[in-house]
């Protein structure tokens, strides 16, 4: 189904036809999905164990009634509403580096969505080497700093979202900077899968 | 004395520094560092004592830490 009129022939294409791996399902790959679907990509990869909790709402694209069900459940949902012909692989599963291959090995560009500090690390350590684009965030708790919040192309093909400081040991995940970091995820995945400028 | 430049700005350091040694001085002790060296990110065996490599002059070294969130 066609969700975004603005795109030309070459760009709908392109868009359907690569896949999207998504490492998280919480506040940064929720909101990240929600972005990529509405700008018309449909094959995604999401991997997140958790459930939706009520603490979840202050950020992530979840609604009350869905307090409990499976995150990657839930958000499969609420993608479908925006456009019901996806492709998803569902993974509820923990993301370790033993399974790293198994669950993103097929996707064209990565986007990391944890929310913890090591499992940041070891995503971006295990994936950058297969050399396909990786999208990932670091810093993005508070309120305020708009103008800190940017895009670092690391190495080859590393994209790091983010403040670099402000880490949720020390301030409050809220939807406003979450949001502005998975935009920044989504707007630099989708520019890369176009190939513009990131 | 060698030159090498981290994050964007020049400094002077003793010859055959390795990196460990170097992060070490600046207190860089967050454990989830990415480091780029010379455009490259380095695996973290770069950060092992055995195997952390020597700078050289002209390197350009960069370090972002990972911080929770998401």
């Amino acid at each position: 189904m066609l969700v975004n009129p603005f795109l030309t022939p070459g760009e709908q294409e392109r868009f359907r036809s690569v896949t999207i791996g998504v490492a998280g399902a919480g506040g940064l790959g929720s909101n990240v999905l929600m972005h990529l679907v509405r700008s018309g990509l449909e094959r995604f990869v999401i991997a997140d164990f958790d459930r939706v909790s009520p603490g979840n709402l202050n950020r992530q694209f979840f609604f009350q009634d869905q307090v409990g069900q499976l995150k990657t459940e839930a958000v499969a949902e609420n993608l479908r509403r925006i456009n019901p012909d996806l492709s998803l692989q569902l993974h509820p599963v923990r993301i370790t580096e033993e399974n790293l291959w198994s669950v993103f090995g097929q996707c064209d560009l990565l986007v990391e969505a944890f929310d913890d500090a090591e499992s940041k690390s070891m995503f971006i350590r295990k994936t950058v080497p297969w050399g396909r684009p990786v999208v990932a965030a670091s810093g993005l708790a508070g309120w305020g700093r708009s103008n800190e919040m940017r895009v670092r192309k690391v190495g080859k093909n590393l994209y790091l979202v983010g403040d670099l400081s402000a880490g949720v040991g020390d301030l409050p995940p809220e939807s406003p900077r979450v949001g502005l970091a998975a935009a920044l995820e989504a707007n630099t995945a989708a520019a890369l899968i176009l190939g513009v400028e990131f | 004395m060698i030159t090498i430049e981290f994050n964007g700005k020049l400094e002077e350091i003793a010859e055959a520094t390795t990196l460990l040694e170097f992060l070490t001085g600046k207190n860089l002790t967050n454990p989830h560092l990415i480091l780029e060296l010379n455009g490259e990110i380095l695996t973290k065996d770069a950060l092992s004592s055995d195997d952390s490599p020597e700078l050289e002059n002209g390197d350009r070294l960069n370090a972002f830490s990972l911080v929770g969130g998401g």
